[in-house]
């Protein structure tokens, strides 16, 4: 047998993988016989060696058991409710967010309605035929959303057919109501306002690229929006709203989406790009001089939003926004290795251990960074206090979908399971009218919980503000001192609050909270409704709000950041840094913009800041000009008269770091102060992976920002660093951001170098 | 006996989920690049497994999930418009964008190395790779997880050591 190193039956011989033992023995013989393909054969397998190594070295996702315990049920617990679900289908997308252009018009219906008014009149007879077009519509939406097994083609199919928009369109339809009913999407920021500032999941919607190379419409819509405000704004849309005045716009702009199949085909001047996807302006911080302004404070922020938002970007196939770029945030998505405290809280340890180090900035090799770490004390489960936990449950019929009051029911089954004897739970639900579903009852009466939880059901409307009175009564009655007393409400935000008004219940939180009795709001598959409402609970309530809008979340939430979540350890965490004029020409804190204090708010005690829970991470980063370096940051001279009794001569030190915090239950902070000298810097290649990871994380914020100070660093080479920082990786996030880095790069119109700044380079 | 048989059914399901589920994660994740998206994928398959009746898949469990899983994924990348195929052309240039200077200076690890090399592949080629030596599958479950015949597979296989190899003997000179 005559064989050829080229040939691939060498490398299945080599893999063991001829079954043939005939043609195995021959290739064995050939093999015999030749030097060659002995080495080959060796190559082949150190490179199998070499892979199957390699692979192995590859971090393998953790899966929670709750997860697991997920994968194995015979049903579906979806991710997502029906209607989100329907908005990843490009058409229906356009669909629904016609919709909720529609909808949110309402408040500006009569700003709006003359608008439209003339242009409803000539087709108030096709919609005459047709019968309730919207309302159909939404019905649709509300059966999409309550059977979440309901195949999303399916029922897609089903709106589109059933839309009386399809027959509709005509080719007389003025281009103006194109322009009219884009318009109407600026209705949309006014009504904006009402809704809450949080936003945290955001779908993007964007109509068919077909549609016209000129009507390239964009609407950007919460997720969350259309999760629930499809059905809630449904109920009180008709009674309200003429119908005509509803069509006309939403047909209008429905006919933008179809349009690439039947509209005519001429040009329509329509305004470029309508965004209603809002962001707070992010104004990047730019260098400062120590002698203009020595201080720099900010409050810690332990969220993690903007990053699975830049990711969802990302996966989408687009750039993010850079308003949506919160570097911090980015930064503090990723778990490291920072060391916690490792005294216990009992013993009079701290709540957080405070790292700092310094290294080279990646992006520019005169400038420093300064990396301050602050890591909560990792409370070992047996250490939390004893818990009083009353969950107050909305058990209203629209709490049923999967992604609510099941997920409710699963999440509370882990919390229990986890709490023993010391610890109680009770059960207040409430819909048409509140009860005590499970009296107080210890966590180790398992059985009896768990029955309790079986037999709740959804179904009925809400009368929330009996329940939260009698969950506060069952709190109180079962106090533990010293412990943990909270109350956990369960809502979708559908919060009827019934007799009671809303200043009484935060009344009723604010005296709980005084008495020692916290609130956590946990809103689930929820978007916007009453969301002032639980923010100004939770917030009288000392209390944290969450929202729950994926099984994603609500493993973060009750299993990952469980303690971190239910307890804290730290509240009203400052940071203030001080830079030493003689080692520092300027500096510049990366992220953090809408976080910034005032100096004079660092000591004030009255003066909220963020609260750090059990084994948090929050990083910032410094960048520093370091005095050596020349930089053309505006400056003073040095003052005359500032000379304080505690100013000294510092030689070496760089900057002093100042924290503030209180203890979970204190009115007066305590202060951690520490100094960074300037031998502690370390050649950012011999820096801890942590520190390059972090500072490779902001390195991408700035790139995907368009940074000026990132001098032009390309995503080839932050995506190389990344690599080489991965370290141990639990859970596999690092490894996921490099591929996220890639992606950018692939996104990005050809690699354009930004202008290389002079400034850092030009000075060695 | 209804109930026994359930949860004798639950059982071996989640001996099944013990087994698997994370290496799955681990492959739906190198197709869609996201964690998250990734478990919503597993447990799609694990669905469609309790649909399956059992005597269809006993004995052959393993290549059917990554089949479904891999169908499943692909489905999602390709209705949420994310992942492109890393095609040729992209292969080529993220093959000749060698690492930066930090990286390769730094490079203590070879495995990590071996990783970047192979992501340069293209992505038929890749994935061969993958389910032959990070899930250790043979030739035969390669092609019904992949949908490829047992040749191709072997075509693929051989085509990317050979490769490998000669991007080891290069950067190593």
């Amino acid at each position: 047998m005559k064989l050829l190193p080229e040939d691939p039956r060498l490398t299945a011989y080599a893999l063991g993988e001829i079954e043939d033992q005939q043609e195995r023995s021959a290739i064995k013989s050939a093999v015999a016989q030749s030097t060659e393909l002995q080495q080959a054969v060796a190559a082949i397998r150190d490179m199998s060696e070499l892979l199957t190594k390699g692979f192995a070295a590859e971090p393998i996702p953790e899966l929670s058991e709750f997860e697991k315990a997920r994968m194995g049920q015979p049903t579906a617990t979806r991710e997502r409710s029906g209607v989100s679900r329907i908005l990843s289908w490009p058409v229906l997308s356009s669909v629904a967010a016609v919709l909720i252009i529609a909808f949110v018009v309402l408040p500006q219906r009569s700003a709006l309605k003359e608008d439209f008014a003339y242009q409803a009149e000539p087709r108030k007879e096709d919609f005459a035929d047709q019968k309730l077009p919207i309302e159909s519509l939404i019905s649709k939406f509300q059966i999409a959303e309550e059977n979440p097994a309901l195949d999303v083609e399916i029922a897609a199919k089903m709106l589109i057919e059933s839309s009386p928009f399809q027959s509709i369109a005509r080719p007389d339809v003025k281009p103006n109501e194109f322009v009219e009913s884009a318009r109407s999407v600026t209705a949309l920021r006014v009504a904006e306002k009402q809704m809450a500032s949080r936003v945290i999941a955001r779908e993007r919607v964007t109509l068919p690229k077909k549609a016209d190379r000129h009507a390239s419409v964009e609407a950007y819509v919460t997720a969350k929006d259309a999760d629930m405000d499809l059905s809630a704004p449904a109920k009180l849309a008709p009674p309200k709203m003429p119908k005509a005045s509803v069509s006309a716009p939403a047909s209008a702009a429905m006919m933008l989406a179809d349009h690439g199949m039947r509209a005519p085909n001429q040009a329509r001047e329509l305004p470029a790009t309508f965004n209603t996807e809002k962001y707070a302006p992010i104004e990047e911080s730019g260098f400062r001089s120590p002698l203009v302004a020595a201080l720099s404070t900010f409050s810690i922020d332990v969220d993690t939003a903007s990053y699975a938002n830049v990711r969802r970007f990302l996966n989408q196939g687009q750039l993010p926004p850079a308003d949506a770029l919160r570097i911090e945030e980015m930064i503090n998505y990723f778990p490291y290795a920072d060391a916690a405290p490792t005294k216990s809280l009992d013993e009079g340890g701290a709540p957080f251990a405070v790292h700092m180090a310094q290294t080279i900035a990646p992006w520019n090799e005169s400038h420093h960074l300064l990396r301050v770490a602050l890591k909560g004390y990792e409370m070992p489960w047996e250490e939390r206090p004893s818990s009083n936990l009353v969950f107050l449950l909305d058990v209203s019929g629209s709490m049923s979908n999967a992604n609510k009051l099941p997920l409710v029911k699963e999440a509370m089954d882990l919390l229990v399971r986890r709490l023993d004897g010391r610890d109680r739970v009770a059960v207040v639900v409430y819909a048409g009218a509140s009860g005590l579903a499970l009296p107080s009852t210890t966590a180790n009466n398992y059985d009896t919980i768990q029955h309790a939880m079986d037999n709740l059901k959804a179904g009925g409307s809400t009368n929330g503000g009996a329940g939260i009175q009698l969950a506060y009564k069952v709190a109180r009655e079962h106090f533990i001192d010293g412990g943990n007393n909270r109350v956990i409400l369960c809502t979708d935000g559908d919060f009827n609050i019934g007799q009671t008004n809303s200043g009484d219940l935060t009344d009723i939180a604010e005296a709980a909270a005084d008495e020692g009795i916290s609130l956590t709001i946990l809103g689930f598959g929820m978007g916007n409704y009453k969301d002032d409402l639980l923010e100004e609970l939770s917030n009288k309530g000392k209390g944290s709000y969450a929202y729950v809008d994926s099984s994603a979340e609500a493993r973060k939430v009750f299993l990952e950041d469980l303690t971190g979540n239910l307890f804290k350890i730290a509240k009203d965490v400052k940071i203030q840094v001080e830079f030493n004029p003689a080692q520092v020409n300027a500096y510049r804190l990366i992220g953090y913009e809408n976080r910034r204090l005032k100096a004079e708010d660092f000591n004030n005690d009255k003066k909220k800041a963020g609260d750090i829970g059990p084994g948090h991470t929050v990083v910032a980063l410094y960048e520093i000009i370091p005095a050596t370096v020349d930089s053309d940051v505006p400056s003073v001279d040095a003052l005359r008269y500032q000379q304080s009794v505690e100013s000294k001569s510092a030689p070496g030190e760089v900057a002093t770091v100042k924290l503030r915090y209180k203890q979970p239950d204190a009115d007066v902070s305590q202060l951690i102060t520490r100094t960074v000298s300037s031998d502690e810097l370390v050649r950012f290649d011999a820096t801890h992976e942590d520190v390059r990871f972090s500072a490779i994380v902001a390195a991408f914020g700035m790139r995907l920002a368009g940074s000026e100070h990132l001098n032009g660093l390309s995503y080839d080479a932050i995506e190389s660093i990344a690599a080489s920082s991965l370290g141990i990786d639990p859970g596999g996030h690092r490894s996921e951001f490099v591929g996220l880095v890639r992606r950018a790069r692939e996104l990005s119109p050809a690699e354009a170098p930004l202008p290389v700044q002079s400034r850092g380079t030009s000075q060695e | 006996m209804k109930d026994e048989q359930r949860s004798f059914e639950s059982n071996w399901m989640r001996s099944i989920v013990d087994a698997h589920a994370a290496d799955l994660t681990r492959y739906a994740a190198s197709i869609l690049y996201d964690a998250d998206g990734a478990k919503d994928v597993v447990q799609d398959v694990f669905l469609r497994l309790w649909q399956e009746p059992r005597a269809n898949v006993e004995g052959h469990v393993l290549p059917w999930l990554f089949r479904v899983c891999r169908n499943r994924a692909l489905d999602v990348r390709r209705k949420g418009g994310r992942m492109k195929r890393l095609d040729e052309a992209s292969a080529a240039r993220a093959a000749t964008d060698a690492p930066g200077p930090e990286t390769v200076t730094e490079q203590q690890d070879s495995h990590a190395q071996i990783l970047q090399m192979m992501q340069a592949l293209p992505e038929n080629q890749q994935e061969v790779v993958r389910l032959k030596f990070q899930n250790g599958m043979s030739y035969k479950e390669i092609a019904s997880v992949t949908e490829l015949t047992v040749t191709n597979v072997g075509f693929l296989l051989h085509t990317a050591i050979n490769t490998l190899r000669a991007r080891i003997v290069a950067s190593g000179e």
